[in-house]
């Protein structure tokens, strides 16, 4: 097990230098757009997968994310680098908020109150001019730094690619902390864990919060992915259908794992930006076959595609473990 | 001076009215989405979805053969939406009657996206569509207020069907074994309740109502894949009511929400309307309102079978 380290390191670094070097900018803007939606996917992972609490609004946090970032570089003037973790912040308060009725409601009540406040939020916050602009649409334009522009699509790929590892790093740290342990506790059963001692309104209301900045981190790279942030007029785009996109691809690639919305959203960004690019309608027919898909999910692997990998993997290396054992 | 400015009367009447046939929408939702977690302990959100399936087929059932009266055609998406239940029930919901809450929700949803996709698929050429009223298009005027024909039998068909799924519950013997499969399974099954009949017919109701809703109220709207989705918002706040268990509550809050929610519209706090609904859930939700609607033992049954 010595020699892993720089396996994944060089993993790591291929993942980072190859996809600009030897793909076309289409291709690196596909991978910049499945990154951005691997982090929105985490969001769920934290709030679904840590503390057992589901939401039905990731896709109004990453809108306002999109949007006060948008708004931050182009009407205050503030740098990218700045809007970018402010625009993740903003969105907190609005977690903690949801987070501190959830306190309050039960599994079945919570995902009723969020799927209202996600409606009313997108009715109400999302047609307002102070917020969204006069004309609806923000740019959201992409950052220099020193010499270098990050303008491009496989420039942006690679500014997309540290900051997504940078989160998954530190949440995959988190994943084996004792906070997530307690977190776990919570999910697993609320009243054994209240009774081992563990606070379980903080943990929850930290699940909320943490949901919400990588939310909110997520739509801001997404909206300078975009290059001008808009409602999307009759198709909203930060309503419910995101927040479904959302909830269904991350559950299709596992929602326990932090792995699993990062394989669930690039399935489903190559089916939708590449497969299906042809066909107008391919985001639809994307949608009809993600549902039927999180439905075989749900009533046969509940742990998702990433459970596979995960079988194989220890498929794979059983047989070497006992070689090893029969050496020794 | 800036409320006598800006408040009037006959606004506010009129828009109470408006509100009012608004609100029996609502309530249409919201009996159905009571009756489908009553029977099988499932929070469909796909209800709109289904609503929403049922009026493209109406839509389409107008467009393609001309000489068919539209009642005719309005009843065929009723009864496509009945099916559409059912086969949800048959199909995903009977097999996860043992799975968790969150389970049953995510595989509510999955429903939802494949009806939303496939209808977005399917009528890909009527992204906007515009349906026919089953009523005249004429008014009913009273004193300085009208209101259309079409909401004036929206209103009464409510009503009607909430009245007698009421009566339905407490009278026959299909809706006594709803309320014995609500208040105690195990106990339900021992005496001879054919679970899967009851919760199969619950929702083949749920899914005629959502119909109903959709097809009656989208003539007065464009119908898109997602114009149903703000009604189904507002018929799950009518169900939070009674806590899902009570359909008297659901009926007349639906109403209420409707009135409420639209005679905002003639004060000066008329940007409160649109949040109306996530201010009234919140309210609903954190003062516990529906212990006085609903039995006891049926909130906590449906809550332990979650």
């Amino acid at each position: 097990m010595k020699n892993r380290l720089p396996v994944i390191l060089a993993l790591v670094g291929a993942g980072l230098v190859l996809p600009p070097l030897i793909l076309d900018s289409t291709w690196n803007a596909t991978l910049s757009l499945a990154l951005i939606y691997a982090l929105m996917g985490l969001s769920v992972v934290v709030l679904t997968g840590f503390v057992g609490q589901l939401s039905l609004m990731p896709a109004t946090f990453v809108g306002i994310g999109a949007y006060a970032s948008g708004r931050l570089v182009t009407n205050l003037a503030t740098p990218f680098w700045g809007a970018v973790p402010l625009a993740a912040a903003v969105v907190v308060p609005f977690a903690l908020v949801i987070g501190m009725i959830a306190l309050r409601l039960k599994g079945l009540y919570l995902a009723i109150m969020t799927l209202v406040f996600a409606n009313v939020v997108e009715q109400f916050l999302f047609t307002q001019d102070w917020f969204v602009g006069k004309q609806h649409v923000v740019d959201a334009p992409r950052p220099h730094l020193g010499g270098i522009d990050f303008a491009s699509d496989k420039s942006y790929y690679v500014l997309v690619y540290v900051a997504v590892a940078a989160v998954l790093l530190l949440t995959w740290n988190l994943s084996r902390s004792r906070t997530a342990r307690a977190c776990y506790a919570v999910r697993d059963n609320e009243d054994a864990a209240q009774a081992w001692g563990i606070n379980v309104a903080k943990y929850k209301l930290l699940a909320f919060a943490l949901s919400g900045l990588i939310a909110g981190f997520a739509g801001a790279l997404y909206g300078h992915w975009l290059e001008a942030v808009s409602t999307g007029g009759q198709r909203p785009l930060f309503g419910l259908e995101f927040s479904l996109t959302i909830v269904f691809f991350t559950i299709v690639g596992g929602v326990r794992s932090i792995w699993g919305p990062v394989l669930g959203a690039a399935v489903w960004v190559v089916l939708v930006k590449r497969l299906l690019a042809g066909s107008p309608d391919g985001v639809n027919i994307a949608i009809s076959i993600f549902g039927a898909v999180v439905l075989l999910t749900m009533l046969y692997r509940p742990a998702g595609l990433i459970a596979w990998i995960g079988d194989a993997w220890r498929r794979l290396r059983r047989p070497r473990a006992q070689v090893a054992a029969g050496e020794a | 001076m800036m409320l006598a400015a800006t408040f009037s009367g006959k606004l506010f009447a009129q828009d109470l009215l408006n509100g009012v046939s608004l609100g029996a929408v609502f309530a249409l939702l919201g009996l159905g989405v009571v009756l489908i977690y009553k029977s099988s302990g499932v929070l469909n959100f796909a209800h709109g979805s289904m609503a929403m399936f049922s009026t493209y087929v109406y839509f389409q059932l107008t467009q393609s053969f001309h000489g068919m009266p539209v009642v005719v055609a309005a009843a065929i998406a009723v009864g496509i939406g009945a099916v559409i239940g059912a086969a949800s029930y048959l199909g995903v919901f009977r097999r996860m009657q043992d799975a968790g809450l969150l389970a049953k929700v995510i595989a509510s949803l999955a429903v939802a996206g494949v009806l939303q996709g496939g209808a977005a698929f399917l009528w890909r050429n009527a992204s906007q569509a515009r349906v026919p009223q089953q009523f005249p298009e004429s008014s009913l005027r009273i004193g300085g207020v009208g209101l259309g024909w079409q909401e004036v039998g929206t209103i009464a068909i409510t009503v009607f069907a909430g009245l007698a799924l009421i009566m339905i519950l407490r009278r026959t013997t299909f809706g006594i074994a709803l309320r014995a499969t609500a208040q105690n399974r195990t106990a339900a099954r021992l005496l001879g309740v054919r679970e899967t009949r009851v919760a199969t017919t619950s929702w083949a109701i749920g899914g005629a109502l959502a119909a109903l809703a959709g097809v009656l109220v989208i003539p007065l709207a464009v119908l898109t894949v997602y114009s149903m989705i703000g009604y189904m918002v507002r018929g799950f706040v009518a169900a939070v009511v009674g806590g899902f268990v009570s359909l008297p509550a659901a009926l007349a809050g639906g109403f209420v929400l409707g009135a409420a929610q639209e005679s905002l519209k003639a004060t000066p706090v008329e940007q409160l309307s649109s949040v109306f609904a996530g201010l009234a859930i919140a309210v609903l939700l954190l003062t516990r309102v529906e212990r006085f609607f609903a039995l006891d033992q049926e909130l906590r049954a449906l809550q332990e079978l979650g």
